[in-house]
């Protein structure tokens, strides 16, 4: 048996639609000591790692560890038709998922739950050399500039400064993120890094879990993933992993 | 550069020239390349081309090709593998497509004459499907008018070389006016070749990294140049020759006489490869382990998993093709420090590694059952493949001696020895029946005997063995084909039957075709296993070999299923033959009713390689014979042979072959379709996307995928893989697994 009950159904939702960005079906995967997801995107280029501890639920009743495969397209429209106030309750018994929606009418929706195989996937250990924090629209608003031109960005940082560069023969964007003008929030350079990312990812990413916290902190190094934590308010992370574009 | 583009200009224009070298990267010319354009070569010659490898011969085949192109002809290049052939494709369209020519690449089907390839250029393809091409009178033939036959020297080899030989007898005769181009190893009798095909020879010893080659004996490896080099000894000489290499930052390249040494052989040498992996080949080692056991869960997949993250690997016809190209790949990168290959490896692909170490002179013959010599030729080529231009400045090539008297007699027969004269293997029965019902069923020129005889009387054979001993086998073939009914004569008139003109198409030797037929006229109906028993038997397949331990369990099935199967025969040895015909049939079966690929690989002791490429091979023979008994008039055999095929072709029971039809629906997804009640196509035409998502295995993308193609739609799933190749997008496997 597992029960949660989680006091804001929408904040949820844009969890969900923040995993459903990378995974199209994956396991949550409910311990005594919190709800995880860890799921690859079908083509091995992104991971999605969110993490929730009981105390952000209302209630959280775990008897055993217990595993909940699903289908993300189908929790995204079901999650969808949740209204400001709502009450979001997740039970599992038998193969069956319930989602209750409670606000002024309860609203009940039963979904089968999903055999997914396939392997654990580990907890990553990188050397990240580039740590950085700044409000997740800023970031969100230099993807859409460098959209404009490429398909991938490339990210820079020295000093104490962080660069985005998108470049084609469309043209030339650059932004400039810095801490003296206040674009930045925190930056910590161990060594000058550099690498270019997938901007397709990058925005299906951002585009959605932007809503689910304000900040966003980077980290990354030369030729090496790039990592975007995003926090859920009250406790829990929502973190992602992004495969850097080789030369 | 200034000289080469005015080599170049001269034959192209300077524009040409210029976007050429843009395209090919090159400052100079190699001795080889300048050598085969002062022959001619482009300039229409025919030339026979004998060079040592990675010596720049697929430059040479680019430019003479180049030529015939811009003055609106076309080429044909003909490769020995399939793997070649795909290599080959790669390095034409990279240099065509930017000059705006079309490259196609032509391997599978040999029951086609593909038409469409008649819009390409360059059309690169093995000998068996050229052969097979010009069987099914491929209209686009005649435009062809340069052939470059690539590894022309596997004329000598047994039953391929005959292919090879007959198809560049019938191109001659057929369009004596195209141009040819040979390219070789190196033969002995390089002239003979070449004065068969009407060519200049052209010799050439130059190499782009000087070759050692020596003998190793306890502690020192003997060099031919007299030089002699400690090596210290640690674990053995194996392990000791591969040690003294990493240490000094090459790589090694070792050829094991079985695939079980090959295995055991990347075993014993892992332990010492690991320490000389820096973080990052760990990582990318690790990675690639990951996607090997992705693709296949068997125990070959799994012990290959596990070297590879060591830096070690072994290879050979039983890994899988994802594996095979992920070692290659890797080897090729510097990240994987060893391969361990049984020889197969020395004729199929081009890994060169700064030391090639030769662990034993001779070589299991699966098919006699016995350890026989190696070639000096075939010692040459995995000798050759010492030395990595851009990364060595030497190769070293290294046998490995037991004895101290064994160290004389490498160096004497093998190191100090040149090649083997290359003999026509046209005397072959098998070859020579296929051939010769060919040559009457498809060339109108063909019409008795006598003219039979004047196409064989331009064979390497009539050369090197006399006319006579041609004529006298050609004879004897013809005999055995009016005798079994695939010819009839009127007068001195010799005709091919229905029959013998669809067998000669389907590219299956006759007397697999003859054995089928006596198969049909003897039973009305019979037992799915006994026409895999059928199948096993017959001269085009490939059978698995029988283990001491395997035989109780053949035996006890004997008795129980023995009534579907032939009598076993009294004789010793052609009691072995049987066994192993049975076991072959008896894989086949499981793989038909769905046994799990792990499974069948722990259960027959193949590796996935294997039964891929047996499944392939029962898959045409099944096809072919279900279309000779519909020619003969046997047409339930043809309807019970088709749908087996069929299954074969898929590994599927056959309430499962409506499902495969579908793109992206193997065996496994099928089986769970049609548990989950999806039991034809019908059902899925009417099932909600959504419905089918839920099916364990299938997913959303897949739902919509499948709902796409029941539409008609497009090809969605197809271009997306081409455009993740194209990105340089790395995975996060590489950077997820830890060492």
């Amino acid at each position: 048996m597992v029960r949660l009950v989680f006091p804001e159904a929408r904040e949820w939702r844009y969890i969900i639609e923040g995993l459903a960005a990378i995974v199209e079906e994956a396991s949550f995967v409910a311990t005594p000591e919190g709800l995880k997801l860890r799921a690859l995107d079908p083509g091995r280029v992104a991971m999605v790692d969110l993490f929730m501890p009981p105390t952000v639920f209302e209630e959280y009743k775990v008897e055993a560890e217990a595993k909940i495969g699903v289908s993300f397209d189908d929790l995204v429209d079901v999650m969808k038709r949740a209204k400001s106030g709502d009450k979001l309750v997740m039970e599992v018994s038998g193969n069956r998922l319930t989602v209750t929606l409670a606000g002024k009418a309860e609203r009940r929706f039963r979904l089968p739950l999903l055999d997914i195989a396939g392997q654990e996937l580990p907890t990553p250990r990188l050397n990240f050399t580039v740590a950085a924090k700044m409000l997740s629209d800023t970031f969100r608003d230099a993807l859409k500039d460098a959209e404009l031109v490429a398909e991938s960005v490339r990210l820079k940082a020295e000093d104490e400064n962080l660069l985005m560069i998108a470049r084609s023969d469309k043209g030339e964007v650059e932004t400039r993120f810095s801490l003296s003008e206040g674009s930045l929030m925190e930056i910590d350079v161990k060594e000058p890094a550099e690498a270019i990312y997938g901007i397709d990812f990058l925005d299906k990413i951002v585009s959605k879990a932007y809503r689910v916290s304000d900040i966003v902190s980077l980290r990354f190094a030369t030729n090496m993933p790039l990592e975007l934590t995003f926090d859920v308010a009250g406790g829990g992370t929502l973190k992602y992993l992004l495969a850097p574009r080789v030369e | 550069m200034t000289e080469v583009l005015d080599v170049l200009s001269k034959y192209f224009g300077e524009e040409v020239a210029r976007k050429l070298l843009d395209v090919l990267k090159i400052e100079k010319l190699y001795p080889t390349q300048e050598a085969a354009i002062k022959s001619g070569v482009l300039d229409g010659e025919s030339i026979v081309l004998a060079a040592p490898t990675a010596s720049g011969k697929t430059l040479i085949a680019v430019l003479a090709a180049l030529r015939h192109l811009v003055s609106g002809g076309k080429a044909l290049y003909l490769a020995p593998l399939r793997a070649l052939a795909a290599e080959k494709y790669q390095e034409f369209r990279e240099v065509f497509s930017p000059l705006g020519y079309k490259v196609a690449l032509s391997t599978g089907d040999y029951d086609s004459s593909d038409p469409e390839l008649g819009k390409y250029d360059v059309i690169i393809t093995t000998n068996e499907k050229a052969d097979s091409l010009l069987r099914h009178k491929a209209p686009w033939f005649s435009s062809i008018s340069l052939v470059v036959a690539d590894e022309i020297h596997v004329v000598g080899l047994e039953k391929r070389g005959a292919v090879l030989e007959m198809l560049l007898t019938r191109i001659r005769s057929s369009f004596p006016n195209v141009q040819l181009l040979g390219l070789s190893a190196t033969v002995r009798n390089l002239e003979e070749i070449a004065s068969w095909l009407g060519a200049k020879p052209v010799r050439v010893d130059w190499r782009p990294v000087k070759l050692r080659e020596g003998v190793y004996y306890d502690g020192a490896i003997y060099f031919h140049d007299g030089g002699v080099k400690e090596v210290e000894p640690r674990e053995g000489a194996l392990v000791d020759l591969v040690l003294d290499t990493l240490e000094e930052g090459g790589q090694a390249l070792v050829f094991s006489p079985t695939r079980r040494a090959a295995v055991s052989d990347a075993r014993r040498v892992s332990a010492a490869a690991r320490k000389f992996l820096s973080e990052r080949e760990h990582r990318l080692l690790a990675a690639a382990a990951a996607r090997i056991l992705q693709s296949h869960s068997d125990k070959v997949s799994e012990e290959l998993a596990n070297l590879v993250k060591s830096g070690v690997a072994f290879h050979h016809a039983g890994l899988s093709s994802t594996s095979r190209s992920i070692v290659e790949q890797l080897f090729r990168e510097r990240v994987l420090k060893v391969v361990v290959a049984t020889p197969t490896l020395s004729a199929g692909v081009n890994l060169p590694a700064k030391r090639v170490v030769i662990t034993d002179y001779r070589r299991y013959n699966v098919e006699l059952g016995y350890h026989e010599r190696i070639s000096v030729m075939e010692y040459k080529q995995m000798a050759g493949r010492a030395g990595r231009p851009k990364y060595d400045l030497e190769g070293e090539a290294v046998l490995i001696a037991r004895t101290a008297r064994e160290v004389e007699f490498l160096m004497k027969e093998y190191v100090a020895a040149s090649p083997e004269r290359i003999f026509s293997q046209l005397g072959s029965e098998q070859v020579l029946r296929s051939q010769v019902l060919s040559l009457v069923a498809t060339e109108d020129s063909i019409k008795d005997e006598k003219s039979l005889k004047s196409v064989f009387s331009r064979t390497l054979f009539s050369a090197q063995f006399s006319p006579l001993a041609a004529e006298a086998a050609v004879e004897k073939v013809t005999r055995w084909l009016l005798s079994t009914g695939f010819l009839e004569r009127t007068g001195a008139r010799i005709r091919a039957t229905a029959v013998g003109k669809r067998v000669a198409e389907l590219y299956i030797d006759p007397m697999t075709a003859h054995m089928g037929l006596e198969f049909f006229k003897s039973k009305k109906r019979c037992s799915t296993l006994s026409y895999l028993f059928l199948l096993a038997s017959t001269p085009d397949m490939t059978t698995v070999s029988v283990r001491k331990e395997d035989i109780d369990k053949l035996e006890e099935l004997l008795q129980s299923r023995g009534e579907e199967l032939p009598s076993p025969p009294e004789d010793e040895v052609e009691y072995e033959w049987y066994l192993s015909r049975l076991k072959t049939a008896l894989l086949l079966e499981d793989w038909i009713n769905e046994v799990r690929e792990d499974v069948i690989v722990e259960r027959y002791d193949v590796g996935p390689g294997d039964i891929y490429s047996l499944t392939q091979t029962a898959e045409w023979v099944a096809y072919s014979l279900s279309q000779v008994a519909e020619v003969a008039g046997f047409p339930e055999h043809s309807a019970n042979l088709s749908i087996l095929s069929k299954r074969i072709k898929h590994g599927v029971r056959e309430e499962l072959l409506e499902l495969v039809s579908l793109r992206g629906i193997g065996r496994v997804r099928a089986r769970s379709l049609f548990n989950h009640g999806f039991k034809s196509l019908y059902d899925l035409v009417t099932a909600s996307e959504r419905d089918l998502a839920r099916v364990p295995g299938i997913g959303p993308s897949l739902a919509r995928a499948i709902k796409a193609q029941l539409q008609g739609g497009a090809e969605a799933g197809e271009e997306r893989e081409v455009l993740e190749e194209a990105s340089g997008q790395s995975q996060l496997d590489e950077y997820l697994y830890p060492h």
